[in-house]
């Protein structure tokens, strides 16, 4: 029972979130509305599960004593003063808030700022990694090496063909080939889905009874 | 025989000096602007055509800005220039977000701009706010957007909004603009475009434009920008070039250097590898 | 004076990001668990303040939705009750001996979600592009011929070279003859560009839609394991291949023009936002 009931609820629930589009009767369009606010307010619920991960992971790293300890008081305190800002302050809603302002000028840089190390290592990966070894590899790059220069200003200035060729790189090989991968991806995708709603799908219920 | 050859040494340089190039080569257009102008390219006048054709003091532009901070560099410029273009028009805009941190991101833009051309909260710009829920908020919007959003981002109701009166669901919103760093743009396809018929057009980074090009050969999207570079040929054809159109110079440089660098690995991989080749046949 | 001060504190955390380039350090750790923390408790007062507190807590303990009082058990309240308490029921995980309870709002959370996407998946990834690649063959305008046959005459002319100097092998040991096999497959590649334009502009065959709809298949038989890539199976998906570097080209090459973007983006912040050295 303790894996039926929620198998029958995932179908219960698949089912009538697939055929709900070809039953225009305002009875089911009604439920189908309530029923949308119910999967927000599930979303909304799950997504939270990550911070209660996260308070528990660092605290168990605080309470074991473990070597890196310091760092974890440092996520948690972050974790707290926002909290605190957020729910105490009687402002926080306010662009000028302090809730606000540690966003656009901790969180903001940070994260800007940790994704644009990519620019780097790209580059880095271009000189020791990117190498013509086969027909199919110098092709990748040859298109590449168009792309990237079709699509700055120096590289119309060099040729004026050249953006005409990466448009049509993107318009006519690309476009093919990424819509094969898409069809191939998109019924991979259905499938995927019949199979967790029909019950042979599993692994989200994880393991144990 | 010798140590190593200069194609070794090339070969074996620490990365950190490649680095120290990468940072030199994004810095120096800054204090030495090359000030190329910028090619529009059709997906992006398209998107700009249709935001031209928008009535004014009308029904709005939904504006979707669900990128993090992750992608600012890229998306916050495109959705100035569009904010920009649809304020300059006295175009009506709501803008709601998909993405938690969208909210303090979608804000800033919106204050920004609105500022800039004097624009008054209620009459010309609505702050809808976060939902969670991507596919059910979208799928919502589509019935009552007053099911999603019964109040805006600041606890006001929608009812007392002047310019949200008489817009009840897509029905009654020209254009919906998506502006994000992962699969939400996708998601206005599935649930807005398919089912409602919606016109969309998306502001993606440039990592996931190609993946999109398909949507726009069929008619799912009806423009489409991708990365800074798409953000700079919108503020060319607003003629207010801004983050974009100034960043295109590094880009410029760097791809340059990029190219260079893959010539030059290459080149001494290439002569190394034959080299050893002739080596051992002795 | 408070503007330049929170400025000063972005610009040093984004430095400390930066000294990771150098190597792993005390300030880029630090600056890595801030942020861990701060982005949690942000996205926990949103999520709370945008969605719960409107639609879960504030019915079920306030007995008001938007500015209407609602009755204790109503309706409305039962609407906002029950998927509270499934969402909390969520939480049930975190404690092995009632861990079971956690399957059930997960079981509606994970079927609703994918019973949802069967049919627009069906009709954005699949139905309409298979349309939109129904393309004529012939008798329209291509606006993207030239550069099509264009191309075209390189992959003849490729295609030509490996025939003649690899497969048949013509000017082994004869660096003249074998040079004029590229020549002369230079030509026959010329040749083809002429002729392909010359049909195109006589609007006989549209190349762009024919490559295109061969795109398409190439690549869908690449992917495609059931049978061996034998014959014209393998000849398509051979191909496929084709299309698919070049497609990965170009997403290689915006790819780069993504991570340089991000990085433009933060040297522009310290130069202009923090230091003020350019305008």
């Amino acid at each position: 029972m303790r894996r039926q009931i929620p198998l029958m609820l995932c179908f219960i629930a698949g089912v009538f979130t697939a055929v709900q589009y070809f039953i225009p009767h305002p009875a089911i369009q009604d439920f189908q509305e309530r029923f949308l606010a119910w999967l927000m307010t599930l979303l909304a619920f799950a997504f939270l599960l990550g911070t209660v991960s996260l308070i528990r992971l660092h605290w168990h790293k605080i309470r074991n004593k473990a070597d890196d300890r310091g760092y974890s008081f440092v996520a948690l305190a972050g974790l707290l003063v926002m909290i605190g800002f957020g729910f105490f302050h009687p402002a926080h809603h306010s662009p000028g808030s302090p809730f606000n302002t540690l966003f656009q000028n901790v969180q903001v840089p940070i994260e800007a700022t940790m994704f644009s190390l990519l620019a780097f290592y790209i580059a880095s990966a271009a000189f020791r990694a990117f190498r013509a070894r086969t027909m199919e590899a110098t092709l990748l790059l040859v298109a590449a090496t168009i792309v990237m220069l079709g699509r700055v200003p120096l590289g119309e200035l060099i040729h004026e063909q050249i953006p005409i060729a990466t448009r049509w790189i993107l318009e006519v090989p690309n476009m093919a080939s990424k819509r094969g991968i898409m069809i191939g991806v998109g019924l991979g995708m259905m499938a995927t889905a019949l199979k967790i709603v029909l019950g042979i799908e599993r692994a989200w219920m994880g393991g144990g009874d | 025989m010798d140590g190593r050859s200069l194609f070794d040494k090339i070969l074996k340089i620490d990365r950190r000096w490649i680095f120290l190039l990468v940072g030199i080569a994004v810095v120096i257009p800054f204090f030495l602007p090359l000030g190329l102008p910028v090619v529009v390219t059709p997906p992006v006048q398209s998107l700009f055509d249709e935001v031209d054709r928008l009535p004014p003091n009308s029904q709005p532009l939904l504006m979707s800005i669900d990128y993090a901070p992750a992608t600012l560099p890229e998306l916050e410029p495109m959705s100035l220039a569009i904010l920009r273009h649809a304020f300059e028009r006295d175009v009506n805009v709501a803008v709601m977000t998909l993405h938690p941190a969208g909210y303090g991101l979608a804000e800033r833009a919106l204050l920004q701009a609105a500022e800039e051309y004097g624009m008054v909260y209620g009459e010309d710009y609505v702050f809808l706010g976060f939902q969670p829920g991507v596919s059910a908020v979208i799928l919502s919007l589509g019935v009552n957007i007053r099911n999603v959003f019964p109040e805006d981002a600041y606890g006001t109701s929608l009812s007392q909004i002047p310019m949200m009166e008489g817009i009840r669901n897509f029905d009654d919103v020209p254009l919906a603009v998506t502006l994000a760093g992962w699969s939400a743009a996708e998601a206005w396809i599935y649930y807005a475009v398919e089912p409602y018929g919606q016109r969309v057009a998306a502001g993606v980074t440039a990592v996931m434009a190609t993946d999109y090009y398909p949507y726009l050969g069929a008619g799912q999207l009806v423009g489409l920008l991708g990365g800074m570079r798409g953000a700079a040929e919108y503020e060319a054809l607003i003629e207010h070039p801004d983050q974009g159109w100034r960043g295109m110079d590094s880009q410029s440089i760097i791809h340059m250097l990029i190219i260079l660098l893959i010539v030059v690995g290459n080149v001494a991989y290439f002569v190394t590898g034959r080299k050893k080749k002739l080596v051992s046949q002795g | 004076m408070a503007e330049l001060f929170w400025t000063t504190v972005g610009a040093i955390l984004t430095l400390s990001i930066y000294s990771f380039l150098y190597k792993d350090n005390p300030f880029y750790k630090f600056a890595e668990h801030l942020v861990v923390g701060v982005s949690a408790g942000y996205y926990l007062v949103i999520y709370y303040w945008n969605y719960i507190d409107p639609n879960v807590a504030t019915p079920i303990f306030l007995l008001r939705v938007g500015d209407e009082s609602i009755g204790f058990m109503s309706g409305q309240w039962w609407m906002a009750f029950i998927p509270g308490l499934l969402g909390i029921l969520l939480y049930a995980r975190f404690f092995p001996k009632i861990a079971w309870v956690g399957r059930w709002p997960l079981g509606i959370y994970v079927g609703g979600y994918a019973g949802l996407g069967i049919s627009p998946v069906m009709q954005a990834r699949v139905i309409r592009q298979l349309g939109a690649n129904g393309l004529p063959l012939a008798g329209v305008d291509d606006p993207m011929a030239g550069m099509t046959n264009f191309a075209l005459g390189i992959v003849i002319f490729a295609v030509t070279t490996y025939l003649f100097v690899v497969k048949r092998s013509i000017g082994a040991g004869n660096k003249i003859a074998r040079v004029g096999a590229i020549v002369l497959a230079a030509v026959i590649g010329y040749a083809g560009y002429v002729v392909l334009t010359l049909l195109s502009n006589a609007g006989v065959v549209s190349m762009t839609n024919i490559l295109l709809v061969i795109g398409l298949l190439g690549t869908l038989s690449y992917f495609f394991f059931s049978m061996r890539h034998r014959g014209i199976l393998g000849g398509l998906a051979r191909i496929g291949i084709i299309f698919l570097m070049v497609g990965f080209g170009a997403s290689f090459g915006y790819t780069v023009m993504s991570r340089i973007s991000l990085l433009i983006g933060r040297v522009g912040f310290l130069l202009h936002d923090w230091l003020h050295l350019v305008d």
